[in-house]
């Protein structure tokens, strides 16, 4: 047994760390990370330089390569995990060092609530940076015994470095020092003397590297800056009681000293116990409050990736009905071929264009001038694709996407000098060097890349039409399809975009030509043609046979009679159709949304009061 | 058996030279009867004598690459390197260039191919001009941007080495803001203006001159468009500015962006009476003024007008090249004086620069619109004042040419230019001899030679400047972020509407990106 002890010893740390990796994989969801937080990154003197010009740019540039890690899940967890293990040591010597009764657990716990707060409220950079601020403070403090010049010469080194290196850390640091020498040490002149070096630190650094606030630049481990207004209440509680944990231990230590042993052994092995019990709580609890945005952001990832099946899959899980998760929809059924088919299956509602999300107002939807770039080049239409690109590396930096998008876009173009200097740009990364060399040698070899077949198709179907100036998306979409009669998805985009508009005439006068696409009329199309059948006495122009399906006919008749039937309101209206109704054009005609969704709500109805009287319908 | 001894001999020697940084000189060169290629593209060009070291990349198979800079007389400069980037010690390069001075000289490169041989490239011959060109440029350094901004700066180049100054980026003052023009009095350091748009500081003109820095707000209750293209008096005293109502819009063939500028005037400042005022002949309802430009002896206004038509037929806009004559002691003005007429030329004219001693205007001409560096076709021309003749300079290639200025002694120009790669422009210089020929353009030396072809910026705005600027991104961000303003007395006449409605105008047609906001 005595023999055996070790290996189980053992066994229980691979044990431990596997629960570790699982419990960080499920608390930050690597692939997600890895598609929301990328970040540019170049190994270059001259991008170091753009950094290195700001206080706080060495420690970004330095997070902006880590974050590169982030492409390999399994690598990325073990990095946040090390991140994590750091992070339990230092911040339990810190604890230790403020006389705290059981360091180790309280670090733990503080170790899990920061791990807590990855995924949606802080960046690797904030991480970094509390790790710099406690690796400076435990540097400062080992100075702690020797004379007083030392320790206020070792700060203020350690202080102007952190505050031109790192900015904020240069700020938490001097607060634990001087709490420290005040309150451990007794130091009180010491104290001042390192107050007056920390309040001159950050404007020294800012006299050289010139910002416009100084507060930003001391607070900066906090990711506020300009988004101050936007932070949660949430993070600022938690970085609140994050720097005042060691004092916090330091007052508990003293009022346990004056305790029974005993009893303050019991109650601090309660406290801890309540400590892991409410982070666990609080893991559960995030888990459950962002479980719409987190499936939002896996369907995203799994539309840039192309996975439209996957997307859809995750995208009929969501209960909302908002312009991102719309359009996302939208982009997917219209890749699957199914856009005509099962358009109203999946929540619609009556708004802004959300095919080429042209609404300026959706400016604040993220990354939308990604999403813009990626709508126009699936419909073939490069400058404008082009245009959102380049917003998006306003937006973004050289991240891979917008390099690759910006180099295809420009071989199409006939520049393959341009699209080469984006691939040699995209190759001063290491983490893309092969794939960028890859390319460029492609374009190397054959610099307008006339053997790919996607590029080939583009660029045959590249307007000669000087479309110049603000266009309508149906517009947009007729424009294409002048050029490219055979564009499919423009197509659909066009008839989805009337039926989302209720505009039933335009769809009508663009069905016609719907065998070009379909063997059969898609459910969608059947249903706003009977429509148009109702309201204007004769099938649709260029349909002059068209007999509507005898099934489908008799659903719309059974439709017609609910809505005839009197009725007190119109939730009771919406209650009788919902069932066998809520995936129809004919009842998206009547409400402005599908079915599908949220639960309609009585402000949504109350407007529906002046169209809906009760016993008639439109 | 004994080709492995030969080599196991070298070994060791080899071993040795690349401890020692050295490489093995050309020994018995094939020779070839064609030039190396080399980037940037450093051949059968004029450089001045005072320069920072042109390095470039041999862009030729080899495993060791040797290239000898031989003067007519004197020492030569010799250089090796096992990568094919050649960078030349500055001190030897400048001694080179100093013993040189108005000589010519070869480039000879020879090459050491992978199967041991040395090939020798027919050489190349550059010439070292007599005349210099000012220390230092100034440019403004921004990504291709449409509408959305981020990352501009302004920089301070020295040119007679790599040093490079920021002057001020917009981290400095927020990351929203943009900047705009920059202009110098007479290329002096001293005395410079720069404009800026930020939504929290807004739209100021920074004004450093007598030791001074201010900010100067010309918007007015009649006329809300804030200064734009501004240009110094020799004097000192005015600055003529154009207010222009520039809304971006985007083409579906061929370059993407563009710009409409749907109405514009020019106005002058007067720094001692501190008044703008308007000139009948610069702010005519009819057309459309912009790209103020004076002449080396401050006689003449130059500027660019269109007539007013509407944004639907923004490809008949054509601009013509007019000047204005101007007495400063008086402050009176003569009539318009059409140099080239749009109509005739049926192309747009702007960016008119005289040349020091007044002879020579270069200025820009595209198929259409104000905005040259948006259209593919913009090329530099050249206008005699004296004989009113002008000419298509051979040195423009087939992307865009533009935003040129002219050297203090009048016989360099820096210019931006896309050639090369068709999308984002790089600084060119090249020699003027003084009778309407210019040299060979080459572009901006840098410390690495490989740098242009990751550098995914823009250079344009090139301004020669005789000095280091005396300012920097502390006292511009103070100047910017400060809350007083310098308001002139508006003088001028009250403003007219716009002519031309419907063009794709916005409020704020430039946002800062969204990450900025």
């Amino acid at each position: 047994m005595e023999r055996l002890k070790p290996t189980f010893r053992h066994a229980g740390y691979i044990l431990a760390l596997g629960v570790a990796y699982a419990a960080a994989w499920w608390l930050i969801d690597p692939p997600s990370l890895a598609h929301n937080r990328i970040r540019p990154f170049l190994l270059d003197p001259i991008y170091l330089c753009r950094y290195a010009r700001h206080a706080g740019g060495w420690l970004e540039f330095l997070t902006s390569f880590m974050v590169q890690l982030y492409r390999y899940p399994a690598a990325a967890t073990l990095m946040i995990l090390g991140i994590m293990g750091l992070h339990a040591l230092l911040f339990s010597r810190l604890l230790h060092l403020f006389n705290a009764r059981r360091p180790g657990p309280s670090a733990l716990l503080m170790t899990l609530l920061l791990l807590l707060t990855w995924r949606h409220y802080t960046t690797l950079v904030t991480v970094m940076a509390i790790i710099l601020a406690l690796s400076g403070t435990l540097s400062c403090l080992m100075l702690r015994h020797r004379h007083p010049l030392v320790q206020i010469g070792g700060f203020a080194g350690l202080n102007l470095a952190l505050s031109y290196l790192a900015g904020g850390p240069a700020t938490l640091m001097a607060l634990w020092v001087i709490l420290h020498t005040v309150l451990l040490q007794k130091r009180f002149r010491t104290s001042l003397a390192l107050l007056i070096i920390a309040c001159l630190a950050p404007p020294v650094v800012r006299w050289f590297c010139y910002e416009p606030s100084l507060a930003a630049l001391c607070l900066r481990w906090i990711p506020l800056d300009n988004a101050l207004r936007k932070l949660p209440v949430e993070l600022v509680g938690f970085h609140l009681l994050y720097a005042a944990t060691p004092l916090l231990a330091a007052g508990l230590a003293r009022g346990v000293s004056r305790l029974d042993p005993v009893v303050a052994r019991r109650g601090l092995r309660a406290v801890t116990a309540a400590g892991f019990m409410a982070v666990f709580l609080l893991a559960g609890f995030l888990d459950w409050r962002y479980r719409d945005t987190n499936r939002l952001m896996v369907a995203d990832r799994l539309v840039e990736a192309g996975q439209w099946d996957a997307a859809l899959a995750q995208l009929s899980s969501l209960p909302g009905s908002g312009d991102l998760r719309r359009h996302l929809t939208l982009r997917s059924l219209g890749h699957a071929g199914r856009l005509l088919h099962d358009l109203f299956r999946h929540p619609q509602q009556t708004g802004p264009d959300i095919i080429l999300l042209s609404n300026p107002e959706m400016d604040i939807l993220l990354r939308i001038a990604r999403k813009r770039s990626d709508a126009y080049y699936d419909l073939g239409l490069v400058n404008e694709s082009e245009r959102w690109t380049h917003e998006a590396f306003s937006d973004q930096g050289e991240i891979d996407c917008l390099l690759n998008r910006l180099a295809t876009i420009n071989v199409i173009k006939g520049r393959p000098e341009a699209a080469a200097i984006f691939l040699e740009t995209l190759a001063l990364n290491p983490f893309a060097r092969r794939q960028a060399h890859t390319r460029l040698a492609a374009i190397r070899a054959d610099p307008l890349l006339s053997q790919d077949p996607v590029i080939g198709q583009i660029r045959a179907g590249l307007s000669d039409t000087d479309y110049a100036g603000p266009w309508q998306t149906d517009e947009v979409l007729q424009q294409v399809l002048e050029r490219n009669p055979r564009h499919k998805l423009a197509y659909d985009y066009l008839l989805a975009g009337y039926l989302l508009d209720r505009r039933v005439g335009d769809f009508a006068a663009r069905i016609g030509r719907y065998k070009e696409f379909y063997p059969v009329l898609p459910p969608a199309c059947e249903e706003a043609c009977i429509t148009y059948q109702l309201r204007h006495g004769q099938p649709p122009p260029g349909m002059p046979d068209w007999r509507p399906d005898p099934a489908t006919l008799r659903r719309f008749n059974t439709f017609l009679a609910l809505c005839r039937k009197p009725v007190e309101s119109p939730r009771t209206l919406w209650n009788a159709l919902v069932g066998d109704f809520g995936t129809t054009f004919w009842f998206y005609d009547l409400f402005g949304r599908t079915g599908a969704g949220l639960p309609v709500t009585d402000e949504e109805l109350a407007g529906l009061t002046t169209l809906i009287k009760p016993g008639s319908a439109r | 058996m004994k080709p492995m001894t030969s080599m196991k001999g070298l070994l060791p020697v080899g071993f040795a030279l690349s401890l020692l940084g050295c490489a093995p000189k050309p020994v018995n060169p094939v020779a070839l009867n064609r030039p190396p290629v080399i980037r940037p593209d450093y051949t059968d060009i004029v450089i001045p004598p005072v320069i920072a070291p042109l390095n470039f990349r041999i862009v030729e198979t080899g495993r060791v690459y040797h290239v000898r800079l031989e003067p007519a007389a004197g020492d030569p400069l010799v250089q090796s390197s096992r990568d094919g980037r050649i960078r030349f010690p500055i001190k030897a390069w400048r001694k080179f260039l100093n013993a040189n001075r108005g000589h010519s000289f070869t480039l000879n490169v020879s090459t050491l191919r992978p199967d041991g041989s040395w090939v020798a490239f027919a050489p190349v011959t550059n010439r070292i001009a007599a005349e210099p060109f000012d220390s230092h440029l100034v440019y403004r350094l921004i990504p291709t941007i449409h509408r959305y901004w981020a990352n501009i700066a302004i920089h301070d180049r020295d040119l007679t080495s790599f040093s490079t100054r920021c002057l001020v980026d917009n981290l400095n003052f927020g990351r929203d803001s943009c900047i705009n023009c920059h202009t110098f009095l007479n290329r002096s350091p001293d005395t410079l203006s720069l404009l800026i748009r930020s939504p929290r500081h807004g739209p100021p003109m920074i004004r450093i001159q007598d030791g001074r820095m201010d900010a100067i707000d010309f918007r007015t209750p009649a006329r809300t468009s804030p200064a734009a293209y501004h240009a110094w008096h020799p004097g000192g005293k005015f600055i003529a500015f154009s207010r222009n109502k520039l809304s971006p819009f985007e083409h579906r063939v061929g370059e993407t962006a563009d710009v409409w500028d749907e109405n514009s005037d020019v106005f002058v400042f007067d720094a001692d009476q501190n008044t703008q005022l308007n000139v009948p002949a610069l702010a005519d309802p009819a057309w459309r003024e912009t790209w103020p430009s004076w002449s080396d002896d401050g006689h003449w206004l130059y500027f660019c007008r269109a007539p007013q038509i509407p944004f639907a037929q923004f490809r008949d806009v054509r601009y013509d090249l007019v000047r204005l004559a101007f007495d400063p002691d008086t402050g009176t003005w003569g009539e318009p004086e059409i140099l080239v007429s749009g109509k005739q030329t049926g192309m747009s004219a702007a960016h008119p620069r005289e040349a020091p001693g007044g002879r020579w205007v270069l200025f820009t001409l595209a198929a259409f619109g104000n905005f040259p560096i948006y259209r593919p076709e913009a090329d530099i021309y050249c206008l005699d004042l004296q004989t009113r003749a002008y000419h298509r300079l051979a040195i423009n290639s087939e992307w865009c040419d533009s935003w040129h200025s002219w050297s203090d002694n009048g016989r360099w120009i820096a210019f931006s230019s896309k050639r090369g790669n068709g999308l984002m422009a790089r600084i060119y210089f090249s020699h003027f001899d003084g009778a309407g020929g210019f040299s060979k353009p080459f572009v901006l030396p840098q410390d690495n030679p490989d740098y242009y072809q990751s550098c995914l910026y823009t250079f344009n705005v090139p301004e020669f400047v005789k000095g280091p600027v005396a300012a920097n991104a502390r006292t511009l961000s103070l100047a910017i972020m400060s809350a007083e303003r310098i308001r002139p007395v508006d003088l001028s006449s009250p403003a007219q509407p716009a002519a031309s409605p419907g063009g794709p105008t916005q409020d704020m047609p430039w946002q800062p990106a969204p990450s900025a906001r």
